[in-house]
Protein backbone atom coordinates (compact mmCIF):
# COMPACT_ATOMS: atom_id res chain seq x y z
CA UNK A 1 0.00 0.00 0.00
CA UNK A 2 2.68 2.04 1.02
CA UNK A 3 4.86 1.64 -2.26
CA UNK A 4 1.65 2.21 -3.90
CA UNK A 5 0.90 6.21 -2.71
CA UNK A 6 4.77 6.52 -3.10
CA UNK A 7 4.35 5.82 -6.57
CA UNK A 8 1.50 8.59 -6.50
CA UNK A 9 4.28 11.03 -5.47
CA UNK A 10 6.45 9.95 -7.70
CA UNK A 11 4.38 10.22 -10.81
CA UNK A 12 3.32 13.10 -10.34
CA UNK A 13 5.72 15.44 -11.95
CA UNK A 14 7.84 18.33 -11.18
CA UNK A 15 5.83 20.90 -13.20
CA UNK A 16 2.39 19.99 -11.54
CA UNK A 17 3.97 20.40 -8.17
CA UNK A 18 5.94 23.66 -9.01
CA UNK A 19 2.76 24.98 -10.75
CA UNK A 20 0.31 24.20 -8.12
CA UNK A 21 2.96 25.62 -5.24
CA UNK A 22 2.83 28.89 -7.32
CA UNK A 23 -0.84 28.98 -7.54
CA UNK A 24 -1.10 28.20 -3.53
CA UNK A 25 1.75 31.28 -3.03
CA UNK A 26 -0.60 33.67 -5.13
CA UNK A 27 -3.69 32.47 -3.58
CA UNK A 28 -2.54 32.80 -0.04
CA UNK A 29 -1.39 35.94 -0.12
CA UNK A 30 -4.19 37.71 -1.76
CA UNK A 31 -6.61 39.90 0.57
CA UNK A 32 -9.41 38.77 -1.22
CA UNK A 33 -9.64 35.25 0.78
CA UNK A 34 -8.79 37.53 4.12
CA UNK A 35 -11.00 35.56 6.89
CA UNK A 36 -12.36 33.13 4.28
CA UNK A 37 -11.50 30.09 6.08
CA UNK A 38 -14.16 27.77 3.88
CA UNK A 39 -13.39 29.21 0.53
CA UNK A 40 -9.81 28.22 1.18
CA UNK A 41 -10.85 24.76 2.15
CA UNK A 42 -12.76 24.22 -0.72
CA UNK A 43 -9.81 25.83 -2.79
CA UNK A 44 -7.23 23.28 -1.17
CA UNK A 45 -9.58 20.23 -2.51
CA UNK A 46 -9.98 21.74 -5.78
CA UNK A 47 -6.03 21.61 -6.27
CA UNK A 48 -5.98 18.63 -4.07
CA UNK A 49 -8.01 17.47 -6.31
CA UNK A 50 -5.84 18.25 -10.04
CA UNK A 51 -2.86 16.56 -7.58
CA UNK A 52 -5.05 12.87 -7.55
CA UNK A 53 -6.64 13.06 -11.03
CA UNK A 54 -2.99 13.74 -12.62
CA UNK A 55 -1.64 10.43 -10.93
CA UNK A 56 -4.65 8.61 -12.25
CA UNK A 57 -5.86 9.98 -15.03
CA UNK A 58 -2.79 12.24 -16.09
CA UNK A 59 -1.77 12.73 -20.01
CA UNK A 60 0.67 10.36 -19.16
CA UNK A 61 -1.04 7.80 -17.48
CA UNK A 62 -2.70 5.23 -19.22
CA UNK A 63 -4.73 1.07 -19.22
CA UNK A 64 -1.11 -0.12 -20.03
CA UNK A 65 0.02 1.17 -16.36
CA UNK A 66 -2.43 -0.44 -15.11
CA UNK A 67 -0.99 -3.92 -16.81
CA UNK A 68 2.14 -3.01 -15.01
CA UNK A 69 0.54 -2.10 -11.14
CA UNK A 70 -1.38 -6.02 -11.63
CA UNK A 71 1.45 -7.83 -13.00
CA UNK A 72 3.24 -6.88 -9.51
CA UNK A 73 2.41 -8.79 -6.20
CA UNK A 74 -0.55 -6.46 -5.51
CA UNK A 75 -3.90 -7.28 -5.34
CA UNK A 76 -7.33 -5.27 -7.12
CA UNK A 77 -8.51 -4.30 -4.35
CA UNK A 78 -5.22 -2.86 -2.37
CA UNK A 79 -4.82 -0.74 -5.70
CA UNK A 80 -7.82 0.64 -5.58
CA UNK A 81 -7.75 1.13 -2.11
CA UNK A 82 -4.16 2.97 -2.26
CA UNK A 83 -6.74 5.63 -5.06
CA UNK A 84 -8.79 6.24 -2.17
CA UNK A 85 -6.70 7.18 1.02
CA UNK A 86 -4.64 9.20 -1.86
CA UNK A 87 -7.62 11.92 -1.57
CA UNK A 88 -6.86 12.76 2.37
CA UNK A 89 -3.32 12.13 1.68
CA UNK A 90 -3.28 15.31 -1.40
CA UNK A 91 -5.76 16.94 0.54
CA UNK A 92 -3.98 17.20 3.89
CA UNK A 93 -0.71 18.72 2.35
CA UNK A 94 -2.56 20.78 0.33
CA UNK A 95 -4.28 22.04 3.32
CA UNK A 96 -1.40 22.24 5.52
CA UNK A 97 0.91 23.94 3.05
CA UNK A 98 -2.07 26.97 1.64
CA UNK A 99 -2.71 27.20 5.59
CA UNK A 100 1.14 28.05 6.26
CA UNK A 101 1.18 30.01 3.71
CA UNK A 102 -1.30 31.66 4.77
CA UNK A 103 -0.13 31.95 8.53
CA UNK A 104 3.39 33.15 6.98
CA UNK A 105 2.10 36.44 4.63
CA UNK A 106 -0.26 37.12 7.64
CA UNK A 107 2.86 37.20 10.02
CA UNK A 108 4.60 38.57 7.23
CA UNK A 109 2.61 41.68 7.62
CA UNK A 110 2.69 41.92 11.38
CA UNK A 111 -0.64 40.85 11.64
CA UNK A 112 -1.84 38.49 14.01
CA UNK A 113 -3.05 34.48 13.11
CA UNK A 114 -6.72 34.56 14.14
CA UNK A 115 -9.32 31.90 13.99
CA UNK A 116 -10.16 29.28 16.76
CA UNK A 117 -9.17 25.71 16.73
CA UNK A 118 -12.77 25.32 15.59
CA UNK A 119 -12.70 27.22 12.64
CA UNK A 120 -9.47 25.50 11.23
CA UNK A 121 -10.68 21.98 11.96
CA UNK A 122 -14.57 22.58 10.63
CA UNK A 123 -12.46 24.09 7.59
CA UNK A 124 -10.02 20.83 7.34
CA UNK A 125 -13.28 18.88 7.04
CA UNK A 126 -15.16 20.83 5.07
CA UNK A 127 -12.37 20.76 2.27
CA UNK A 128 -12.06 16.87 3.20
CA UNK A 129 -15.77 16.02 2.48
CA UNK A 130 -15.70 18.30 -0.90
CA UNK A 131 -12.79 16.32 -2.00
CA UNK A 132 -14.30 13.08 -0.93
CA UNK A 133 -17.78 13.42 -2.85
CA UNK A 134 -15.68 14.78 -6.12
CA UNK A 135 -13.53 12.33 -6.39
CA UNK A 136 -15.89 9.40 -5.15
CA UNK A 137 -17.74 9.98 -8.25
CA UNK A 138 -15.00 10.48 -10.56
CA UNK A 139 -13.12 7.12 -9.76
CA UNK A 140 -16.48 5.86 -10.10
CA UNK A 141 -17.01 6.86 -13.18
CA UNK A 142 -13.03 5.26 -14.58
CA UNK A 143 -13.71 2.16 -13.09
CA UNK A 144 -17.20 2.09 -14.69
CA UNK A 145 -16.90 3.98 -17.96
CA UNK A 146 -12.80 4.32 -19.02
CA UNK A 147 -9.50 6.24 -18.83
CA UNK A 148 -10.62 8.39 -21.68
CA UNK A 149 -14.00 9.77 -20.65
CA UNK A 150 -12.71 10.67 -17.25
CA UNK A 151 -9.65 12.34 -18.99
CA UNK A 152 -11.99 14.20 -21.42
CA UNK A 153 -13.44 15.10 -18.16
CA UNK A 154 -11.42 16.30 -16.38
CA UNK A 155 -10.42 19.60 -18.83
CA UNK A 156 -13.80 20.75 -17.98
CA UNK A 157 -14.89 19.97 -14.57
CA UNK A 158 -11.52 21.43 -12.87
CA UNK A 159 -12.16 24.78 -14.37
CA UNK A 160 -15.89 24.77 -14.02
CA UNK A 161 -15.02 24.50 -10.12
CA UNK A 162 -12.59 26.84 -9.87
CA UNK A 163 -15.34 29.56 -11.67
CA UNK A 164 -17.61 28.72 -9.45
CA UNK A 165 -15.69 29.35 -6.19
CA UNK A 166 -16.09 32.93 -6.19
CA UNK A 167 -19.95 32.29 -6.10
CA UNK A 168 -19.96 30.29 -3.75
CA UNK A 169 -22.54 32.38 -0.41
CA UNK A 170 -21.43 30.56 2.72
CA UNK A 171 -19.29 32.76 4.93
CA UNK A 172 -16.87 31.29 8.11
CA UNK A 173 -19.42 32.12 10.97
CA UNK A 174 -21.92 29.44 8.81
CA UNK A 175 -19.65 26.81 9.48
CA UNK A 176 -21.61 24.84 12.14
CA UNK A 177 -21.70 22.00 14.05
CA UNK A 178 -24.84 20.61 12.02
CA UNK A 179 -22.93 20.98 8.99
CA UNK A 180 -19.96 19.89 9.69
CA UNK A 181 -21.78 16.82 10.74
CA UNK A 182 -24.26 16.51 8.09
CA UNK A 183 -20.96 17.03 5.29
CA UNK A 184 -19.33 14.14 6.38
CA UNK A 185 -22.22 11.76 7.07
CA UNK A 186 -22.94 12.30 3.37
CA UNK A 187 -19.11 11.99 2.02
CA UNK A 188 -18.52 9.27 4.11
CA UNK A 189 -22.04 7.17 2.48
CA UNK A 190 -20.86 8.29 -1.15
CA UNK A 191 -16.99 7.54 -0.11
CA UNK A 192 -18.10 3.99 1.01
CA UNK A 193 -20.84 3.32 -1.58
CA UNK A 194 -18.22 4.77 -4.61
CA UNK A 195 -15.22 2.73 -3.19
CA UNK A 196 -17.03 -0.89 -2.93
CA UNK A 197 -18.34 -0.60 -6.17
CA UNK A 198 -15.18 0.27 -8.01
CA UNK A 199 -13.10 -2.42 -6.29
CA UNK A 200 -16.29 -4.63 -7.36
CA UNK A 201 -16.00 -3.22 -10.85
CA UNK A 202 -11.84 -3.16 -10.90
CA UNK A 203 -11.91 -6.88 -10.33
CA UNK A 204 -14.35 -8.14 -12.51
CA UNK A 205 -12.47 -5.94 -15.40
CA UNK A 206 -10.22 -7.51 -18.26
CA UNK A 207 -7.44 -5.42 -18.71
CA UNK B 1 9.47 -32.33 -12.02
CA UNK B 2 6.48 -30.34 -10.83
CA UNK B 3 4.56 -27.98 -13.03
CA UNK B 4 4.81 -24.86 -12.49
CA UNK B 5 2.63 -23.83 -15.13
CA UNK B 6 -0.72 -25.51 -16.10
CA UNK B 7 -4.20 -24.08 -18.10
CA UNK B 8 -7.15 -26.58 -17.93
CA UNK B 9 -10.27 -25.60 -20.80
CA UNK B 10 -9.29 -22.30 -20.50
CA UNK B 11 -12.26 -20.11 -22.72
CA UNK B 12 -12.47 -16.37 -22.88
CA UNK B 13 -15.05 -14.85 -25.42
CA UNK B 14 -14.71 -11.23 -26.51
CA UNK B 15 -16.84 -9.60 -29.44
CA UNK B 16 -15.06 -10.61 -32.26
CA UNK B 17 -12.69 -12.93 -30.69
CA UNK B 18 -12.33 -16.14 -28.58
CA UNK B 19 -9.87 -18.23 -26.60
CA UNK B 20 -11.55 -21.77 -26.93
CA UNK B 21 -10.24 -25.03 -24.84
CA UNK B 22 -6.91 -23.47 -24.07
CA UNK B 23 -5.27 -26.40 -22.35
CA UNK B 24 -1.27 -26.84 -21.80
CA UNK B 25 1.13 -26.89 -19.06
CA UNK B 26 5.39 -25.97 -18.30
CA UNK B 27 6.99 -28.03 -15.59
CA UNK B 28 9.86 -26.70 -13.88
CA UNK B 29 13.46 -26.38 -15.64
CA UNK B 30 12.09 -26.18 -19.37
CA UNK B 31 11.75 -23.39 -21.56
CA UNK B 32 8.14 -23.23 -23.70
CA UNK B 33 8.02 -21.31 -26.67
CA UNK B 34 4.57 -19.93 -27.35
CA UNK B 35 3.69 -19.48 -31.12
CA UNK B 36 1.23 -18.36 -33.87
CA UNK B 37 0.22 -15.57 -36.61
CA UNK B 38 -0.79 -12.43 -35.38
CA UNK B 39 -4.54 -12.39 -34.00
CA UNK B 40 -3.93 -15.87 -32.64
CA UNK B 41 -4.47 -15.03 -29.06
CA UNK B 42 -0.96 -15.39 -27.92
CA UNK B 43 -1.24 -11.73 -25.66
CA UNK B 44 -4.66 -12.80 -24.74
CA UNK B 45 -3.61 -16.29 -23.37
CA UNK B 46 -0.41 -14.24 -21.21
CA UNK B 47 -3.10 -12.16 -20.11
CA UNK B 48 -5.06 -15.11 -18.69
CA UNK B 49 -1.58 -16.31 -17.23
CA UNK B 50 -0.92 -12.63 -15.45
CA UNK B 51 -4.78 -12.66 -14.15
CA UNK B 52 -5.48 -9.83 -16.06
CA UNK B 53 -8.28 -11.16 -18.13
CA UNK B 54 -10.56 -13.06 -16.69
CA UNK B 55 -11.42 -16.40 -18.16
CA UNK B 56 -15.34 -17.26 -18.91
CA UNK B 57 -14.50 -21.04 -17.93
CA UNK B 58 -11.63 -23.22 -16.99
CA UNK B 59 -8.51 -22.77 -15.11
CA UNK B 60 -5.26 -21.73 -14.70
CA UNK B 61 -2.90 -22.78 -12.01
CA UNK B 62 0.62 -21.51 -11.13
CA UNK B 63 2.69 -23.22 -8.98
CA UNK B 64 -0.16 -26.16 -8.61
CA UNK B 65 -1.78 -23.04 -7.33
CA UNK B 66 -5.47 -21.54 -8.51
CA UNK B 67 -5.57 -17.54 -8.96
CA UNK B 68 -7.51 -16.20 -6.51
CA UNK B 69 -8.65 -12.43 -5.52
CA UNK B 70 -5.32 -12.11 -4.01
CA UNK B 71 -2.23 -13.84 -6.04
CA UNK B 72 0.28 -11.47 -4.18
CA UNK B 73 2.84 -14.86 -2.98
CA UNK B 74 2.12 -16.25 -6.98
CA UNK B 75 3.45 -12.86 -8.60
CA UNK B 76 6.14 -12.57 -6.42
CA UNK B 77 7.55 -15.63 -8.24
CA UNK B 78 6.64 -14.37 -11.10
CA UNK B 79 8.81 -12.16 -13.76
CA UNK B 80 7.10 -10.72 -16.77
CA UNK B 81 7.87 -8.48 -19.79
CA UNK B 82 5.51 -7.34 -22.23
CA UNK B 83 5.22 -6.05 -25.68
CA UNK B 84 3.88 -2.71 -24.90
CA UNK B 85 4.85 0.10 -22.89
CA UNK B 86 3.85 -0.54 -19.38
CA UNK B 87 6.27 1.05 -17.73
CA UNK B 88 6.14 5.20 -16.59
CA UNK B 89 6.69 6.73 -19.82
CA UNK B 90 7.51 10.32 -17.93
CA UNK B 91 9.84 8.54 -15.76
CA UNK B 92 13.25 7.81 -16.38
CA UNK B 93 14.73 3.95 -15.73
CA UNK B 94 15.78 4.75 -12.68
CA UNK B 95 12.50 6.06 -10.92
CA UNK B 96 10.83 3.02 -12.89
CA UNK B 97 12.84 0.73 -10.84
CA UNK B 98 12.46 2.85 -7.15
CA UNK B 99 8.47 2.36 -7.95
CA UNK B 100 8.77 -1.34 -8.74
CA UNK B 101 11.07 -2.41 -6.78
CA UNK B 102 9.66 -2.37 -3.31
CA UNK B 103 6.71 -4.48 -4.35
CA UNK B 104 9.39 -7.54 -4.21
CA UNK B 105 10.29 -9.35 -0.70
CA UNK B 106 13.47 -10.67 -3.26
CA UNK B 107 14.46 -8.01 -5.52
CA UNK B 108 18.02 -7.89 -5.62
CA UNK B 109 19.61 -4.41 -6.62
CA UNK B 110 23.37 -6.21 -7.61
CA UNK B 111 21.56 -8.61 -10.05
CA UNK B 112 19.94 -5.50 -11.40
CA UNK B 113 22.38 -3.02 -11.80
CA UNK B 114 24.66 -5.79 -13.17
CA UNK B 115 21.96 -6.30 -16.08
CA UNK B 116 21.19 -2.91 -16.67
CA UNK B 117 25.20 -2.21 -16.95
CA UNK B 118 25.37 -5.71 -18.98
CA UNK B 119 22.11 -4.31 -21.29
CA UNK B 120 23.97 -0.68 -21.10
CA UNK B 121 20.37 0.67 -20.22
CA UNK B 122 20.59 4.34 -19.61
CA UNK B 123 18.64 4.74 -16.16
CA UNK B 124 18.76 8.47 -16.61
CA UNK B 125 17.02 8.62 -19.23
CA UNK B 126 12.96 9.16 -19.45
CA UNK B 127 11.42 5.62 -20.67
CA UNK B 128 10.29 7.81 -23.74
CA UNK B 129 13.03 8.21 -24.94
CA UNK B 130 14.31 5.16 -24.99
CA UNK B 131 14.28 2.72 -28.24
CA UNK B 132 11.63 -0.27 -27.81
CA UNK B 133 15.15 -2.39 -27.95
CA UNK B 134 16.24 -0.61 -24.97
CA UNK B 135 12.73 -0.32 -22.53
CA UNK B 136 13.20 -4.53 -23.09
CA UNK B 137 15.91 -4.76 -21.81
CA UNK B 138 15.05 -2.97 -18.85
CA UNK B 139 11.87 -4.94 -18.45
CA UNK B 140 14.08 -8.50 -19.18
CA UNK B 141 16.42 -7.00 -15.86
CA UNK B 142 13.23 -6.11 -14.25
CA UNK B 143 11.91 -9.13 -14.44
CA UNK B 144 15.20 -11.14 -13.68
CA UNK B 145 15.91 -9.22 -10.90
CA UNK B 146 13.84 -10.32 -8.52
CA UNK B 147 14.58 -14.15 -8.65
CA UNK B 148 11.48 -14.91 -10.04
CA UNK B 149 10.58 -18.77 -10.52
CA UNK B 150 8.35 -18.05 -13.31
CA UNK B 151 9.49 -15.65 -16.36
CA UNK B 152 6.74 -14.41 -18.88
CA UNK B 153 7.47 -12.77 -21.53
CA UNK B 154 5.10 -11.85 -24.56
CA UNK B 155 7.10 -11.40 -27.63
CA UNK B 156 10.01 -10.29 -26.16
CA UNK B 157 12.77 -10.54 -29.61
CA UNK B 158 10.19 -8.39 -31.54
CA UNK B 159 12.40 -4.83 -31.84
CA UNK B 160 15.51 -6.39 -30.89
CA UNK B 161 18.38 -6.37 -33.15
CA UNK B 162 19.75 -9.61 -34.10
CA UNK B 163 23.15 -9.32 -31.58
CA UNK B 164 20.88 -8.47 -28.45
CA UNK B 165 18.29 -11.09 -29.33
CA UNK B 166 21.11 -14.02 -29.00
CA UNK B 167 22.28 -12.38 -26.28
CA UNK B 168 18.69 -12.53 -24.81
CA UNK B 169 18.61 -15.99 -25.42
CA UNK B 170 22.22 -16.40 -23.85
CA UNK B 171 20.50 -14.61 -20.74
CA UNK B 172 17.63 -17.20 -20.44
CA UNK B 173 19.71 -19.94 -21.06
CA UNK B 174 21.86 -19.41 -17.77
CA UNK B 175 17.87 -18.31 -15.69
CA UNK B 176 17.43 -21.84 -17.07
CA UNK B 177 20.10 -23.65 -15.56
CA UNK B 178 18.37 -23.54 -12.29
CA UNK B 179 16.02 -26.23 -12.65
CA UNK B 180 13.60 -24.73 -10.06
CA UNK B 181 13.11 -22.22 -13.14
CA UNK B 182 10.64 -22.20 -15.86
CA UNK B 183 10.36 -19.68 -18.82
CA UNK B 184 6.86 -19.15 -21.16
CA UNK B 185 7.38 -17.14 -24.24
CA UNK B 186 5.95 -15.99 -27.05
CA UNK B 187 7.14 -14.93 -30.25
CA UNK B 188 6.84 -14.70 -33.77
CA UNK B 189 11.08 -15.48 -34.45
CA UNK B 190 10.69 -18.99 -34.62
CA UNK B 191 14.75 -19.18 -35.04
CA UNK B 192 15.05 -18.22 -31.43
CA UNK B 193 13.28 -21.14 -30.15
CA UNK B 194 14.63 -23.56 -32.47
CA UNK B 195 17.82 -22.74 -29.83
CA UNK B 196 16.35 -22.23 -26.50
CA UNK B 197 13.24 -24.18 -26.70
CA UNK B 198 11.72 -27.74 -25.02
CA UNK B 199 8.39 -26.96 -25.86
CA UNK B 200 6.54 -25.53 -28.55
CA UNK B 201 3.10 -24.27 -27.69
CA UNK B 202 0.72 -23.41 -31.05
CA UNK B 203 -2.02 -21.54 -31.22
CA UNK B 204 -4.09 -20.39 -34.17
CA UNK B 205 -7.75 -18.81 -33.96
CA UNK B 206 -7.70 -18.94 -30.40
CA UNK B 207 -7.40 -22.92 -30.22
CA UNK B 208 -4.19 -24.76 -29.29
CA UNK B 209 -2.77 -26.67 -32.68
CA UNK B 210 -0.65 -28.76 -30.42
CA UNK B 211 1.51 -28.32 -27.39
CA UNK B 212 4.68 -30.83 -28.02
CA UNK B 213 8.39 -31.07 -27.48
CA UNK B 214 10.38 -29.71 -29.86
CA UNK B 215 12.41 -32.51 -30.78
CA UNK B 216 8.83 -34.55 -31.06
CA UNK B 217 7.50 -31.63 -33.15
CA UNK B 218 9.94 -32.47 -35.92
CA UNK B 219 9.53 -35.88 -35.65
CA UNK B 220 5.65 -34.90 -36.60
CA UNK B 221 5.54 -33.59 -39.91
CA UNK B 222 7.80 -34.01 -43.55
CA UNK B 223 7.83 -31.58 -46.46
CA UNK B 224 7.50 -33.56 -49.74
CA UNK B 225 9.02 -32.35 -52.88
CA UNK B 226 8.33 -33.42 -56.24
CA UNK B 227 7.92 -32.90 -59.97
CA UNK B 228 4.68 -31.88 -60.92
CA UNK B 229 3.89 -35.33 -62.77
CA UNK B 230 3.52 -36.97 -59.03
CA UNK B 231 1.47 -34.18 -58.00
CA UNK B 232 -1.68 -36.62 -58.20
CA UNK B 233 -0.37 -39.01 -55.94
CA UNK B 234 0.30 -36.62 -53.31
CA UNK B 235 -2.70 -35.08 -53.89
CA UNK B 236 -4.40 -37.69 -52.53
CA UNK B 237 -2.44 -38.91 -49.59
CA UNK B 238 -3.29 -36.81 -46.57
CA UNK B 239 -1.74 -33.55 -47.11
CA UNK B 240 -1.68 -30.54 -44.72
CA UNK B 241 -0.93 -28.06 -47.24
CA UNK B 242 -0.35 -28.42 -51.13
CA UNK B 243 1.28 -25.54 -53.06
CA UNK B 244 2.94 -25.77 -56.70
CA UNK B 245 6.15 -24.56 -57.84
CA UNK B 246 7.51 -23.72 -60.77
CA UNK B 247 9.91 -26.86 -60.58
CA UNK B 248 7.24 -29.17 -59.32
CA UNK B 249 5.15 -29.21 -55.54
CA UNK B 250 6.04 -28.91 -52.22
CA UNK B 251 3.18 -30.66 -49.89
CA UNK B 252 3.21 -30.43 -46.02
CA UNK B 253 2.08 -33.85 -44.38
CA UNK B 254 2.00 -36.20 -41.64
CA UNK B 255 5.74 -37.56 -41.17
CA UNK B 256 3.55 -41.41 -40.94
CA UNK B 257 1.96 -40.81 -44.48
CA UNK B 258 4.79 -39.26 -46.49
CA UNK B 259 6.70 -42.91 -44.92
CA UNK B 260 4.03 -44.80 -46.55
CA UNK B 261 4.55 -42.69 -49.67
CA UNK B 262 8.53 -43.28 -49.80
CA UNK B 263 7.41 -46.76 -49.97
CA UNK B 264 6.14 -46.69 -53.01
CA UNK B 265 7.64 -43.46 -55.09
CA UNK B 266 10.76 -41.49 -54.72
CA UNK B 267 9.76 -38.42 -53.26
CA UNK B 268 12.22 -35.76 -52.01
CA UNK B 269 11.45 -35.66 -48.34
CA UNK B 270 12.75 -32.97 -45.80
CA UNK B 271 12.15 -31.70 -42.16
CA UNK B 272 10.81 -29.00 -41.81
CA UNK B 273 11.68 -26.48 -39.61
CA UNK B 274 9.47 -24.45 -36.99
CA UNK B 275 8.81 -21.82 -39.44
CA UNK B 276 7.94 -23.91 -42.20
CA UNK B 277 5.84 -26.01 -39.77
CA UNK B 278 3.59 -22.50 -38.29
CA UNK B 279 3.60 -21.16 -41.96
CA UNK B 280 1.93 -24.75 -43.61
CA UNK B 281 -0.16 -24.87 -40.77
CA UNK B 282 -1.70 -21.62 -41.04
CA UNK B 283 -2.12 -21.75 -44.53
CA UNK B 284 -3.94 -25.01 -44.42
CA UNK B 285 -5.97 -23.61 -42.03
CA UNK B 286 -6.58 -27.11 -40.66
CA UNK B 287 -8.09 -25.95 -37.42
CA UNK B 288 -9.81 -29.09 -36.03
CA UNK B 289 -7.12 -31.80 -36.95
CA UNK B 290 -5.11 -32.26 -32.98
CA UNK B 291 -1.28 -33.19 -33.96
Amino acid sequence: MRSLMKKDVMIQGKRTYLIMLAVLIIVSSQSYFEDAFFKLSIFSALVAWVFAVNTNFGKQISDEQNVLLLSLPLSRRTMVTAKYIMISVWFTAVFVMLFGLRFLFICLSGSTVIGSVFLYLSAFLIGLCTICILLSFYYFAYYRWGIKIVQTAAQFIWPICVALLPWINLNDQQLSGLLLLISVLISAVVLVLSYYRSVRLFEEKDL
Amino acid sequence: METILELRHVTKAFKDFALKDISFSLKKGFIMGFIGPNGAGKSTTIRCLMDLVHPDSGEVLLFGQKFTGDNKALKQKIGFVYDQDVFFQELTAEKNKQIIAPFYEQWDDTIFYRYINEFQVPLNKKMKTLSKGTKMKFALAVALSHHAELIIMDEPTSGLDPVFRRELLDVLFDVIQDENKAIFFSTHITTDLEKIADYITFLLDGKILFSKEREELSELFRIVKGPKSLSTTIKQADTIAYKETSLGFEAFMPADVTEKLAKKTAFHIERPNLEEIMYYLVKSKKRETAY
